[in-house]
């Protein structure tokens, strides 16, 4: 034989024994579900980016490239040693990251993105691709945990829509596939299930949560925390982050009377303010007021004001009050010192109704263990504070003109209201009374509780919100960030708790006219805040349009995102006179019903008319239009029957009737290709149109 | 006849399948009668999620525990939504097989083994349009039918075909799952369609069909119309191409040659010819006879019992001979 044919030969072997035969039997997902699938997964992870490790989102990707490539013949599906050591990778490597908070929310939402991710590299058959498109449904809900603001609302839907054009592509033939009717139907029946939806959103019972859920690990959250040292709350002022919202029933107070109380301190170490173990859990909800005798040193008096809070998550347990808070709902208590918690951990918007008596006092008798508790300091350092202290109480006489004394001090003594303050070292209080000088609220607030507290009068760190912005459109109140704050509260005999606010004697200002004013000059003020519409608030139109928007936002949160059962109960109060559950059902059902109906409707009408040829559809518009002249067209008659009938008794019109009796027959029987048909269509139209202009 | 024949011996045992495909033959029989034209519409469609809308529903599921536990008013909106496609679904499901006109033709005839090529018609009026509809047979291969762009579509579907007689294949099946595969929507319909399946042809020596026939005893069909055999004079209608020219050419007269197949093109196919065979293999045998016969252009009848057809040729009587064979 030729050694050249045994080359071939050879060759052809080698080619033959080395080249992968494709798997005929394996599901190839079509081209276009293919696309729909990778494009709704990316738009469903993309938000989720910022929360999950970069690693992930790298692995993401590359699983997105092998599943194209895979697409494409240039790789085949990896082995199953291989898809075992990856896997057994990553759960490492998620245990070295996320360590116990595994089971977390956070994590969860992690595995189950990388989970979706490696379903790419093995989408096998049909039901493979199935469970992807479920489970990127499946994220969707993941990210509303996060967030839930209109824009994401918005961008969700669009995912949804992507995600239900990847489901309805599967069905579809091949060769059929049209992405824009795909997108078409699936946003018209998306679009459709909305009557159901609001019917059962409004009419579903609410039920509570089956089991609590450990949200997130240890991520850095802005907000309150339940100690301060200093430099904390200078820190919240670069957010403008929200807080929370309130509604005021009746008038609004003025932002400089509200101070929102949300955590108590009373220990100190010497630089940070704690909150004590020994704070009694008392439950002072609805039915249990009566039963502690310390409730009795409240006295509610004067006039109250009820106002509805909804406060962003701020996985504490504190929730914001006026002073004196009542508390109306069973989800939350108040504790001795008369900081309120929720029972329940705040992972979520969380909407409350409170009633606050502004005038009354608080505790006017304080036994001695109480007291003792309020008194406590370290058992040395601020040396120098303490004796200073103690002097100026010897020469002040009594307790309140030792209090003016130091908030005089504060005034006379050229301290400075900074964010950014010199940092404290060794002894805070000594250093920041006698020799810095510069500080925040914080600062004043501790340095005046210890003063207080090293002549024996009770007193206490309270930190929270000041002030806050109205929206002139809805006269509902912003609480930001960056209206952090802190004060001290004194007791006095006769008195009981007072409040006193040392930052009021250093920058007046703040307390006035507002954080935002007093800050607007600190380059940290803002700092995360990014591109915010809040830089531009000296542009009237912009700040319009940042009320506007905020407005918009306070009614999701408030009717949508906060809908529960007690509006649901307020709803059906609105509807019946006497809410039963017989009655609840059975509006539930009929509005269920309705909806359906109104569904069905419009799915299975069938079109009243024949389709016709758009040409036709004109021409018997301009039939019509004769008719309502009085000459209508008889039945058989052809159009140029009609014509040469109507030409005999319009003479006028007869130049235009018979342009568009010939233009119409051409239109019809002529075969002319799509393009120029189009044209000529366009034409007839504006023919039909000026004719009806010469009718009337 | 002898379908029925054959289905009879299982009715004396109680087989639960057998007896539930039977009544529910019947009932479907009652429900959705045979007609050659059929148009889908309530009574005669029905609907079902499928495996894929059961998922869907259990994943809806765990998304609105999920909701409960988070407490977002969001997620809720997402599952209430997704709950509405999925019973928009369904109709729209029916919407995809209502208001669709069917209508099938099948070959004419075949032989047994052969596929029956059965062409289904799809037709819709109006300006709803049709997608991804899947048509098959019990035991054909599934063909998808889009009727987006067109008024009317033709498919076609090939049933392998397993006895003589007349076949029916079965009801169509047609099925959507369009538009998200949540559910199926199906009929099945029955078109009247009918198709003759001839015997399989079986090989047999030709040869007993001269060594049977007392007539014409020496006859050899089986080497064709070559073989001079003799002359005779020229009678009105012999074909000019057999005359024998030579002969005319000298003077002796016009003689027609005539060729072993046309001495005697009277044959007889008689069921006594194979005795010793079952009647189907007879049947086969005489179905392979009957092709050659035809192809050899020699007159052929047929003599089997309850049925006597003359000699005669041509495409009616090949068709008619075989027919008579079909039905037997």
């Amino acid at each position: 034989m030729n050694i050249l044919n045994i080359l071939k030969n050879k060759r052809k072997n080698k080619f033959s024994g080395n080249q992968k035969i494709p798997d005929v039997s394996a599901y190839l997902v079509p081209r276009t579900s293919l696309a729909w699938i990778l494009l709704s997964l990316v738009a469903v992870i993309l938000p989720h980016v910022s929360r999950v490790p970069i690693w992930l989102v790298v692995i993401c990707a590359l699983c997105i490239v092998g599943r194209i490539l895979i697409f494409q013949g240039r790789m085949s599906y990896p082995g199953a040693l291989i898809k075992t050591i990856i896997v057994i990778l990553i759960l490492w490597v998620m245990i070295a990251q996320y360590g116990r908070d595994v089971f977390a929310t956070e994590s969860t939402i992690a595995i189950l993105i990388v989970a979706i991710s490696l379903k790419l590299l093995e989408m096998h058959k049909k039901r493979d691709v199935i469970m992807v498109i479920y489970l990127c449904y499946f994220t969707v809900i993941a990210e509303f945990i996060w967030s839930q603001s209109i824009p994401i609302a918005i961008y969700m839907m669009a995912c949804v829509l992507l995600i239900s054009a990847g489901l309805m592509s599967l069905s579809q033939t091949e060769e059929y596939q049209s992405p824009l009717r795909t997108l078409k139907l699936s946003s018209l029946i998306l679009l459709q299930s909305i009557p159901l939806m609001l019917a059962l959103f409004v009419l579903f019972p609410r039920i509570s949560p089956l089991w609590s859920v450990p949200l997130q690990s240890s991520s850095a959250r802005t907000g309150l925390s339940d100690s301060m040292s200093p430099g904390d709350i200078g820190n919240l002022i670069t957010s403008d982050e929200l807080a929370f919202r309130v509604k005021f029933n009746g008038e609004n107070p003025r932002p400089a009377e509200l101070y929102w109380r949300a955590i108590t301190l009373d220990r100190f170490d010497g630089r940070e303010w704690t909150r004590g173990f020994n704070v009694e859990p008392q439950f002072l909800g609805p039915g249990d007021r009566d039963n502690r005798d310390w409730f009795q040193g409240i006295e509610y008096q004067g006039n109250s004001i009820n106002y509805n809070v909804i406060m962003e998550p701020t996985y504490e347990n504190y929730i914001y009050t006026l002073k004196i808070p009542q508390v109306l709902d069973e989800r939350m208590i108040m504790r001795r010192d008369f900081q309120v918690d929720s029972i329940r951990n705040v992972s979520q918007r969380f909407s409350y109704d409170m009633r606050s008596y502004m005038n009354s006092r608080l505790d006017t008798s304080l036994n001695q263990r109480e007291s003792r508790r309020w008194q406590g300091l370290p058992d040395e350092g601020n040396e120098q504070s303490r004796e200073f202290a103690i002097n100026l109480r010897e020469e002040s006489g009594s307790d309140e003109a030792f209090i003016q004394n130091v908030l005089a001090y504060y005034t006379n003594e050229n301290f400075f209201y900074t964010l950014q303050p010199a940092l404290l070292a060794g002894n805070p209080v000594d250093e920041f009374l006698f020799s810095t000088r510069e500080g925040f609220c914080e600062h004043y607030a501790s340095s005046f509780t210890f003063l207080m507290r090293a002549v024996g009068i009770p007193a206490r760190v309270v930190t929270g919100y000041q002030g806050g912005e109205y929206n002139p459109f809805d006269q509902t109140l912003t609480v930001r960030q960056y209206d952090a704050h802190a004060w001290s509260e004194v007791w006095l005999p006769d008195q009981g708790w007072i409040r006193v606010d040392p930052t009021a004697a250093v920058a007046p200002d703040r307390i006035e006219l507002g954080s935002q004013f007093t800050y607007q000059s600190e380059d940290v003020f803002l700092e995360d805040a990014g591109l915010s519409l809040l830089r531009y608030r000296n542009s009237l139109f912009l700040n319009n349009l940042r009320y506007r928007l905020e407005m918009i936002d306070y009614s999701w949160n408030r009717f949508v995102l906060n809908y529960d059962q007690s509006m649901q109960f307020a709803f059906f109060s609105s509807l019946f006179n006497e809410v039963t559950r017989g009655k609840i059902i059975f509006s539930a059902l009929f509005f269920m019903f309705i909806s359906v109906s109104i569904m069905v409707f419009f799915v299975l009408r069938k079109s009243s008319r024949k389709e016709l040829n758009p040409a036709t559809d004109l021409y018997l518009s301009y039939c019509e239009g004769l008719a309502k002249q009085g000459f209508s067209r008889k039945k058989g008659e052809t159009p140029l029957e009609y014509y040469e009938r109507l030409s005999n008794a319009k003479p006028k019109w007869a130049q235009q009737m018979h342009e568009i009796t010939d233009k119409y027959i051409d239109l019809v029987y002529k075969k002319v290709d799509q393009e120029k048909s189009q044209k000529e269509l366009k034409e007839f139209r504006n023919k039909i149109r000026q004719f009806h202009t010469l009718l009337y | 006849m002898a379908v029925t024949n054959q289905t009879k011996p299982y009715q004396k045992t109680f087989n639960p399948y057998l007896i539930w495909r039977r009544s529910f033959g019947e009932w479907i029989h009652r429900r959705i009668p045979p007609s050659k034209n059929i148009e889908l519409h309530l009574n005669n469609i029905f609907i079902i999620p499928t495996g894929q809308g059961l998922g869907f529903c259990f994943v809806l599921f765990l998304m609105f525990i999920g909701a409960i536990n988070y407490e977002t008013s969001l997620a809720f909106g997402l599952v209430f939504l997704l709950l509405g496609v999925f019973i928009l679904a369904i109709f729209y499901t029916y919407r995809n097989l209502s208001g669709l006109h069917l209508s099938g033709l099948t070959d004419d005839a075949v032989f047994v083994g052969e596929n029956a090529e059965i062409t289904i018609i799809l037709n819709r009026h109006g300006k709803r349009t049709y997608e991804a509809v899947q048509l098959s047979f019990d035991n054909s291969r599934k063909v998808v039918a889009n009727l987006i762009e067109h008024k009317e579509q033709r498919v076609s579907l090939f049933v392998p075909t397993s006895r003589r007689g007349h076949f029916n294949p079965g009801r169509l099946r047609v099925e959507t799952f369009y538009p998200f595969g949540l559910h199926r929507a199906w009929s099945l319909i029955d078109l009247d369609l009918d198709c003759l399946v001839y015997p399989k042809p079986v090989e047999c020596d030709l040869d007993i069909l001269n060594s049977n026939d007392q007539d014409t005893g020496k006859i050899n069909i089986t080497h064709g119309n070559d073989d001079f055999y003799n002359l005779r004079e020229y009678q009105r209608g012999d074909p000019l191409k057999h005359v024998a020219w030579k002969n005319f050419a000298r003077g002796q007269g016009m003689y027609t040659k005539q060729y072993s197949s046309n001495v005697d093109d009277k044959i007889w196919l008689r069921w006594s010819l194979f005795t010793e065979l079952s009647e189907e293999d007879r049947l086969s045998r005489l179905c392979y006879c009957v092709l050659k016969l035809d192809s050899s252009g020699v007159d052929y009848g047929l003599d089997i019992p309850g049925c006597l057809i003359e000699p005669n040729k041509g495409t009616a009587h090949y068709h008619s001979i075989l027919r008579a064979l079909a039905l037997f």
